[in-house]
């Protein structure tokens, strides 16, 4: 696409390197991304702006936004572009960028850290650890709180597993490096002390919550047994 | 040693000229190296550099040489064969030298364009470029032009208001004119048109007089119905077998009077309102039709014969009838064949096809127009109420590189036209326009723009993501990201316009087979070149007109269409025309029929019947001169090498890639290429700039076809770092079949190299179309990829493992006529230890 | 039809969308189709694979694709339109690009190679195209008459665009519905997305996206949403609460899996097809069709 490097605009050349912004070049603003996107209004740019942030080399205004972290990867917007940009893919490598570059802030990259090293230990997704690690990753206790009623319910119909399925050998998954070289930094103003304080309270709440688990385990299965 | 190569010999008196091309050369290409190097080249008496060379003073420099240094031969180095060879040739003929003794060094195209990086190397292979040149022109021999007799007749493809303009344009230059039209009418596209931008004229009212008048022309012979089948011959002498198809109603009988109509039961939609309005099975098109004759759509009919009988004693209807073909000796062709509306059912997300209410552009033509299906009464078609609001969606499959990645160029302007129309039909119609960007670039449109703004018809700058319908209201919801806004907005309007794509016509690409011209990477006819030959084609004879190259609006398909009677008449106004010849030639003592053998391999590989051949007879073949299109297919194909073609024989060619090769071989990228496509493709390359590497060289001959099997083995005997075969994409050869042949001769010859242990990649095939200088960059950078990641070792190593082997396949060739002293002045270059001017260079520098 | 698929359930189908995994294999079973999990299947990564590493989001799949090919199989189901989005597109890249293809073999265990050349489909068009509508109606016991359903397809089981149905206006869930004897309804969120990705960072921007999908079907009269993805599932089904919370719209929509109808239809036993397992249960609605 672009002839040789431009060293005038780096990051429109590192974007070029990704496989969904090879063709970042090609936008030219007709918005139908932006209106194509279902999640528009939780973003600040939406994908047509950030088209036109890339292209102007505006690392740090599309990095730091959230609108990456939006994305519910449709693609709606890919299917509609007219210039065949693999927007949505464009995305998780922006994602990805924000990581590396040290910019990711947003709650849904650390839970996307917690997946992948959820799924780098046991090659399958455990849903208990993957929530325990995002939590204590992110120290959200209203977020936690707020899913608690939901979270019982979901035990309570067995829809929550007890014991973490595996591949025969997860080192087989720890191979392919499922988590990257890099992890998202929290870069919150909470103190360090009130950060202490909260992953204790946390600690114990997802504590208090495993045990419940193992609890309802127990009672499903001796339900099972009974029938 | 320039002065004692002067001596040499006295018919051998080259003068090199190396433009500057202002600094398009100049700035990547050292001038005075290239003239420093060129007087060394042997035979060359005088090298001078110029900044233009084809200005009125470049050329008077080459003349002024001519006359005082005796100059017998020219190279001029500058810009492509399609630029500017026919300038120099005319340019030393007019001093006296046969045209023919001239030869076109490319160094901008093939040079300073695409190496802009690369200035040194660039410089070299400018040199090399120049040696080529100078290698080939030493062997050329004069040649006559043909002259061939003129058939004083046109034939016009297409009966739309491009093909009208141009047949009434012959006829009153007094040409007999044959208008062949596939519809029962002539009209085409403007005959639907409601009213016409920017001057709101009423479409068909400015178009019928047109239209009557080529009826009434007595030197017009229209053929409606009707369809090219075949065309053979060349300029002047063109031979067109056109197809009637039967109307079961007879031309010359029917009056129009409609009674037949009246009686018919049948009701299908009618394709000239876009399907919105009712035809009878028998019917004409329109009130305006010309010729005002019914036809029976035989799909559709039923034969209860109610019009027969209607009919009555006038007997013009003939269930009988059967297709006809018609025979047409011509001299000239214009393709008018128009363009077609895309169906936008594809992007679902607007709902073409699904919602009642979302219409195309064309569509809401014909409803508003007084003579269209509603009388002018303009109705949305779920319930045939007047909207109070309309969107219009500009670009619907146009500038989307998923279906049509150009700009159809009037969808803009039809729109706005549309817009404006309705707003004075119904004041009180709210009306959006939804646009990317807003194209108005003809004389007064802008104007015409402001004035729909002012008019109050909004425009709202955001292609819509998607159209919804409100299942109760049948209204449509259109989502669009509003720039202005920034923001995402939903729009309701109780009809949608879709502005869909302008699209090669249908048969457009069957119609260009027969007539062996080129389409372009969308389907529309390709004219020879794009700014100085817009109206020609690459084939001499045949002409373009409107839209049939490239959407166009009706000013700019009524100039085209004078333009190109303008080009047709221009042939047509001599008793005899001169053409190329560059034609294939039969040595009668080489050519085993001579002794009774029976072979008929080069009658099989000629794709135009140029071959008179009779196997057993004990005559050797012949080639007819005014059949042969000069191609070179049969040359390479002979086995005896008993043919050979002017101007570009065994002899010039191998002349060439010794010049090309004589240095660093190993390090080399070889490209044979055709003069169509594949030349106009790397030339392509050239004028957009793509880069690639300079350790490219070409040699270029009329069709892959020509290129002989020896010449790539030859390349590779020098020791070759890579070498292409590249031409048209096999359905576009210039020459039918030239590159199908050249196609079945290089895969074997492919496998051959392979088991020889050339490694895969050094030797390639390849089709580039004349709009793929991206795809010809691309080869050449991965060829060059190829030779630098083998290494010059490794590729020297397999040369010599395979030149045993290629010499002995080589022998042969030695006995073509005019080959072995190309062959022998090379290699006693080489054993005398005689350095090429190249590398003695190549030692100076690497000594340094 | 007596062609072996190999069983890719994804995790979802062993914790949270377990219904689906029974409803899945008892319908299979039942149609006489040749249905073997595959052995060590791993996790497809999800949408977060390709955040940290790139290429994982390609070698994951990837592994699980090899292992089919291993095992014997040319055709490998995955329920999840995530996994089967995942798995399709490890697919297409490994057999499109040998670097790729050289890049994912580097990675996979010693002894493992994958070539490139398995198909990966979903239960649902193993249905409306290996099958076919016309097999599935003669196997109908208790048609679904009545029963007004509003088929959802939500994303990735229709995009990127494929072959196998309209990106933006998909119809073999209707389809099938229909073949079914159940009523389908018409709505124009049937495509839009549920916001499932972001169903634990950002909770209210699923609720939202979710909330808009059930209005419409609501709106649209229909009883019941059927659909064929877990995570699709959970934001309609898990998060319907949320959803009436911010739309401010009481929903009570059930949410079932498209095989559980199939199952109901077929005459499978309702118990087997995990119906008591859904946050909205269709009690009611399937009390009304007689179960």
């Amino acid at each position: 696409m672009a002839s040789g490097g431009n060293v005038m605009n780096p990051f429109l050349e590192e974007v070029l390197e990704t496989t969904g912004g090879a063709l970042v070049l090609q936008c030219y603003q007709c918005g139908t991304c932006s209106g194509s996107c279902p999640v528009i209004d939780e973003m600040t740019y939406g994908p047509r702006r950030i088209m036109h942030l890339i292209q102007a080399g505006d690392e740090a205004t599309v990095l730091s936004s959230k609108d990456p972290w939006r994305c519910v990867s449709c693609y709606s917007c890919a299917n509609r572009c007219p210039r065949g940009i693999e927007i949505t893919d464009l995305m998780a490598d922006l994602r990805r960028l924000a990581i590396e570059k040290g910019y990711a802030e947003d709650k849904e990259a650390h839970f996307g850290q917690a997946f992948a090293e959820t799924v780098q230990t046991h090659g399958r997704l455990f849903e208990p650890e993957l929530l325990a690690r995002y939590y204590l990753r992110v120290l959200d206790i209203v977020g936690l709180l707020k899913m608690v009623p939901l979270g019982i319910r979901m035990l309570l119909k067995g829809k929550l597993p007890f014991l973490p399925e595996r591949v025969e050998h997860p080192e087989e998954i720890g191979k392919m490096d499922v988590v990257g070289s890099t992890t998202p930094q929290f870069a919150t103003g909470v103190s360090a002390r009130g950060r202490s304080g909260a992953k204790k309270a946390l600690g114990g709440l997802v504590g208090g919550l495993l045990v419940a688990l193992a609890a309802n385990s127990v009672l499903v299965w001796s339900r099972g047994r009974g029938r | 040693m320039a002065e004692d190569q002067e001596k040499k010999s006295e018919d051998l008196r080259i003068g090199v000229y190396v433009c500057h091309c202002g600094s398009n050369i100049a700035s990547v290409i050292t001038p005075s190296e290239v003239v420093t190097y060129a007087e060394t080249l042997p035979g060359v008496v005088l090298a001078k550099e110029h900044r233009y060379m084809c200005s009125d003073p470049g050329q008077a420099l080459i003349q002024q040489d001519i006359r005082e240094h005796g100059l017998t031969r020219v190279v001029v180095a500058a810009c492509s064969v399609a630029m500017h060879e026919p300038t120099f040739r005319a340019c030393i003929a007019d001093a006296g030298l046969n045209p023919f003794m001239f030869e076109m060094a490319n160094i901008r195209e093939h040079g300073s364009w695409v190496h802009a990086h690369e200035k040194p190397a660039a410089t070299e292979k400018a040199k090399e470029i120049v040696a080529s040149a100078v290698a080939k022109v030493s062997h050329v021999k004069p040649l006559q032009m043909f002259q061939v007799p003129v058939t004083r007749r046109a034939l016009v493809i297409g009966g739309g208001i491009a093909g009208i303009s141009a047949a009434l344009d012959l006829a009153d230059m007094e040409i007999e004119t044959y208008l062949v039209e596939k519809s029962p009418t002539i009209g085409g596209r403007m005959a639907q048109l409601d009213k016409t931008f920017p001057t709101m004229d009423c479409s068909i009212c400015i178009e019928a007089p047109k239209m009557v008048d080529v009826g009434k022309n007595r030197r017009i012979h229209l053929l409606t119905y009707s369809e090219v089948r075949e065309v053979n011959g060349y300029i002047g002498n063109f031979h067109v077998t056109v197809e009637r198809k039967p109307r079961y109603v007879l031309l010359d009988r029917c009056t129009g009077c409609g009674l037949c109509e009246e009686v018919c039961p049948i009701d299908v939609p009618n394709e000239f309102e876009e399907g919105l309005g009712p035809r009878k099975a028998i019917y004409v098109p329109m009130a305006q039709a010309v010729p005002s004759v019914f036809t029976i759509d035989r799909d559709a009919c039923i034969e209860c014969y109610k019009c027969v009988d209607a009919c009555g004693a006038l007997e013009a209807i003939n269930f009988a009838e059967k297709p006809e073909m018609v025979e047409l000796d011509i001299g000239t062709i214009i393709v008018a064949t128009g363009y077609d509306t895309w169906d936008p059912t594809a992007i679902e997300e607007y709902g073409f096809g699904v919602y009642d209410n979302v219409t195309t552009m064309m569509e809401i033509e014909r409803l508003h127009c007084a003579g269209g299906p509603t009388v002018g009464e303009f109705v949305r078609p779920s319930d045939g109420k007047v909207p109070s609001s309309l969107g219009l969606i500009q670009c619907v499959g146009s500038r989307d590189k998923r279906y049509h990645e150009y700009c159809s160029g009037f969808c803009c302007m039809y729109t706005i036209k549309n817009a404006m129309l309705l707003k004075w039909l119904y004041p009180e119609m709210d009306i959006t326009i939804f646009r990317i960007d807003i194209r108005t670039p003809g004389k007064t449109y802008e104007e015409f723009y402001e004035r729909a703004r002012e008019a109050g018809i909004h425009f709202v700058q955001g292609r819509p993501s998607e159209v919804r319908e409100d299942p109760v209201t049948r209204n449509l919801i259109v989502r669009a990201d509003n720039a202005s806004l920034g923001r995402p907005m939903e729009y309701e309007f109780e009809m949608v316009g879709l502005a869909t794509a302008a699209i090669a016509s249908d048969g457009s690409e069957a119609l260009a087979r027969v007539l062996t011209v080129p389409t372009d990477s969308h389907g529309f006819f390709m004219e020879s070149h794009p700014k100085l030959k817009p109206i020609d084609t690459p084939t001499e004879g045949i002409y373009l007109a409107g839209s049939a190259q490239g959407p166009k609006d009706i000013p700019l398909s009524v100039s085209q269409g004078s333009g190109a009677a303008g080009r047709a008449a221009r042939v047509l106004s001599h008793d005899t025309w001169e053409i190329d010849p560059i034609v294939a030639y039969v040595y009668p003592e080489r050519c085993i029929n001579a002794r009774g053998g029976k072979c008929d391999i080069c009658y099989q590989a000629c794709p135009y019947g140029a071959i008179d051949n009779r196997p057993g007879s004990g005559e050797a073949t012949r080639i007819i001169p005014a059949k042969c299109h000069g191609c070179g297919t049969c040359v390479a194909e002979c086995p005896h090498n008993a043919i050979t073609q002017h101007h570009f024989t065994d002899g010039q060619i191998l002349a060439q890639i010794h010049a090309l090769l004589a240095d660093r071989p190993e390090e080399k990228v070889l490209a044979f290429t055709c003069r169509w496509c594949s030349g106009m493709g790397a030339d392509n390359a050239g004028v957009s700039h793509f880069q690639y590497p300079a350790n490219t060289r070409n040699i270029m001959v009329m069709c892959a076809g020509r290129v002989d099997r020896d010449f790539v083995m030859e390349a590779f005997r020098l020791g070759a770092g890579a070498v292409l075969v590249s031409g048209c994409h096999p359905q576009d050869c210039h020459y039918i079949e030239g590159r199908q042949h050249a196609d079945v001769r290089m895969q074997k010859l492919a496998v051959q190299l392979g088991n020889l242990g050339v490694s895969p990649g050094r030797f390639r095939v390849e089709s580039v179309s004349a709009t793929e200088g991206a795809k010809w960059a691309r080869i050449m950078r991965e060829m060059s990829e190829v030779v630098r990641s083998l290494g010059v070792e490794s590729i020297r190593a397999e040369n010599e493992a395979a030149q045993p082997q290629l010499t002995r396949l080589l022998r042969r060739m030695r006995e073509v006529p005019g080959v072995s002293e190309v062959l022998q002045l090379s290699e006693a270059a080489r054993l005398q230890g005689i350095e090429t001017p190249v590398q003695q260079m190549a030692r100076a520098a690497g000594g340094e | 039809m007596t062609a072996s698929y190999a069983y890719y359930p994804g995790c979802s189908l062993l914790s949270s969308a377990k219904e689906y995994d029974r409803s899945v294999r008892a319908v299979f079973a039942h149609m006489g189709l040749s249905l073997t999990e595959l052995e060590d299947w791993n996790c497809c990564g999800a949408v977060h694979g390709d955040v940290s590493n790139p290429d994982a989001a390609i070698t994951l799949p990837a592994r699980s694709l090899a292992l089919a090919e291993a095992q014997g199989f040319d055709t490998i189901v995955a329920p999840c339109s995530g996994c089967y989005r995942n798995l399709r597109r490890a697919s297409r890249r490994v057999t499109a690009d040998e670097h790729v293809r050289a890049m994912v073999n580097e990675q996979l265990r010693e002894g493992l190679q994958l070539k490139g050349d398995i198909e990966v489909v979903h239960p649902l068009y193993v249905m409306v195209q290996h099958v076919g509508l016309e097999s599935i109606k003669a196997l109908v016991a208790n048609p679904l008459r009545d029963l007004k359903v509003a088929s959802y397809y939500g994303c990735m089981l229709t995009r990127p665009k494929d072959v196998f149905d309209s990106a933006e206006r998909p119809t073999g869930l209707d389809e099938l519905m229909q073949a079914l004897g159940a009523q389908v309804v018409d709505y124009p969120m049937k495509a839009k997305c549920c916001g499932g990705a972001l169903a634990l960072s950002h909770g209210d921007v699923t609720a939202r996206l979710s909330g808009h999908i059930l209005v419409s079907a609501k709106n649209a009269d229909a009883d019941i949403v059927t659909l064929a993805c877990p995570m699709c599932h959970t934001a309609l089904d898990a998060y319907q609460g949320r959803a009436a919370h911010i739309t401010g719209q009481s929903l009570g929509i059930p949410v079932l899996y498209f095989t559980q109808l199939m199952g109901l239809a077929f005459g499978l036993d309702p118990a087997r097809l995990g119906f008591e397992r859904h946050m909205v249960s269709p009690r009611q609605q399937l009390a009304r069709l007689g179960f």
